[in-house]
């Protein structure tokens, strides 16, 4: 009786402080929240963008340590650091477009000219002489995806310190939104870095990994063998089924996206010549799904499947164009992840779907001794 | 000591209670999100695979994947079923468990 007595005075007392007490801080807190409410959303949000650029930070060092790492297993060169992240500061301008008449060619020579000078300057960085061709264009190819990893921290980096400094909101709003993708794409990264260390087929081969399967099917009886037919790209002439086949891919299996498109411009053109028809021509490339979309489905369109810089879509285009000869594009969907990382198990297994919907192509659309035109565009990385 | 507790702090009033509750539930949103973001960056490891062809009998073969391994590559290994020659016919990745 003694102690509730005793409770109810304190708790007379109590309660009227802390209610005062909860007033004031409930009032306090909105006045803060008023007042100060986006500086407070601002240093939240740079604190999770500050924690995404250093994951990247730790993502491109990781990949800048494997990429050294290979190198100096070839090289006897002490600068290799120097020459190395010179390679990774190196840029490409592309020619102005402001008059488009002519650009196509300009782009190529630039491309061109940049892709050789990178190559180049690779080969340069290996002086032991004790790797093969192909293992130095994978090399190449893991310079060029440290790179990329390189520039999308700068990128990022930037922007953060730039809105730090400004104290500007909207700018790390916009960089909270985007940094989960960006942060994906690194992943990405990090994962062609291994693959092309490996040296293993990546999501883009599933083109020439086609035509490496059609080359060596049983129903095809290869009749010339035509290597480097024009740079980097390989054309292989095949009797399938009574039809003559010209298979075009990249030359492997060093990592290369040939120039597949100069390839078919020459091929088609040499038939002219001859007084000769082509009766289709077929592209299988991938291509990038739809989140909802399963990895490794397989679609049929019409159309020049290739990417890039759009030199070799062009070369295509115009001279299926000008000599009006039906184009059919067969793509295998897969991410951005899966494209640049080593080849799932699923999109291997599209192959077969892709040769058995050439096989029905060129049943239904040719006869006997036609000629088709199959491109498998993509890195011919792990693919001869 | 159930009847002391809601005496001394039954008076408080809901909406306080309420106010204080709101305020730990924002700050473990809030904290427990940055923790999870700032944990150490985590990757799933890829286990590539293999897939050998037997020229003469067909045979099937999955190994793990070796440095230098490329499609069509003739392995050093004969088939155990005939003595033939493998071929590598796939090369693919299966992914497995988060590694640092």
């Amino acid at each position: 009786m003694m102690l509730l007595n005793n409770i109810s005075i304190f708790q007379l007392q109590f309660s009227d402080q802390y209610g005062i007490l909860v007033q004031t801080l409930y009032l306090l807190f909105f006045m803060v929240l008023i007042f100060f409410g986006q500086k407070i959303q601002f240093h939240i949000s740079l604190l999770e963008v500050g924690g995404i650029i250093k994951q990247l930070s730790i993502m491109k060092e990781a990949a800048k340590k494997d990429t050294l790492i290979e190198i100096k297993k070839h090289s006897e060169n002490i600068d290799v650091e120097f020459e190395m992240d010179r390679l990774l500061n190196s840029f490409m301008i592309l020619p102005e477009s402001m008059d488009p008449v002519g650009i196509v060619k300009k782009v190529e020579h630039i491309v061109d000219l940049r892709e050789n000078r990178f190559l180049e300057d690779v080969r340069k960085l290996i002086t032991k002489n004790d790797l093969e061709e192909y293992r130095i264009r994978n090399l190449s190819n893991m310079i060029e995806a440290t790179l990329a990893l390189n520039l999308l921290y700068k990128i990022l980096e930037h922007y953060y310190l730039l809105a730090k400094k400004t104290g500007n909101y909207f700018l790390v709003a916009q960089l909270q939104m985007l940094a989960p993708l960006a942060f994906n794409e690194a992943k990405a990264y990090l994962y062609a870095v291994n693959a092309f260390k490996l040296g293993t087929p990546v999501g883009d081969s599933v083109g020439p990994l086609t035509i490496h399967s059609l080359l060596n099917n049983n129903d095809s009886k290869v009749i010339e063998i035509k290597k480097e037919y024009v740079k980097d790209t390989d054309v292989y002439i095949v009797n399938r089924k009574g039809r003559i086949l010209y298979l075009v891919k990249a030359s492997g299996p060093g990592g290369n996206v040939g120039k597949p498109g100069e390839a078919i411009k020459k091929i088609i053109l040499g038939l002219k010549r001859k007084k000769k028809s082509i009766k289709n021509v077929i592209m299988i490339d991938a291509a990038l799904k739809l989140e909802g979309e399963k990895t490794g489905s397989v679609a049929e369109g019409i159309g020049a499947a290739i990417g890039g810089f759009g030199v070799e879509k062009f070369k295509i285009e115009e001279e299926v164009t000008k000599y009006n000869i039906p184009i059919i594009a067969i793509i295998i969907k897969e991410s951005f992840n899966e494209a640049i990382s080593t080849m799932k198990k699923e999109i291997a297994d599209a192959v077969l779907d892709v040769v058995k919907r050439i096989d029905r192509i060129i049943n239904e659309e040719t006869r006997e001794n036609d000629i088709v035109i199959i491109a498998g565009i993509g890195n011919s990385i792990g693919v001869p | 000591m159930m009847r002391e507790f809601i005496l001394l702090f039954g008076n408080i009033g809901i909406e306080n209670i309420i106010f204080i509750v709101l305020i730990l539930l924002i700050a473990f949103l809030l904290f427990g999100d940055m923790l999870k973001k700032s944990s150490t960056l985590k990757l799933a490891k890829p286990l590539i695979k293999t897939e050998l062809v037997c020229t003469s009998c067909g045979l099937k073969v999955i190994r793990d994947f070796k440095e230098g391994d490329y499609i069509s590559k003739e392995d050093d290994n004969k088939c155990k079923k005939c003595g033939g020659t493998l071929k590598i016919e796939k090369i693919y990745m299966i992914e497995t468990k988060k590694t640092k």
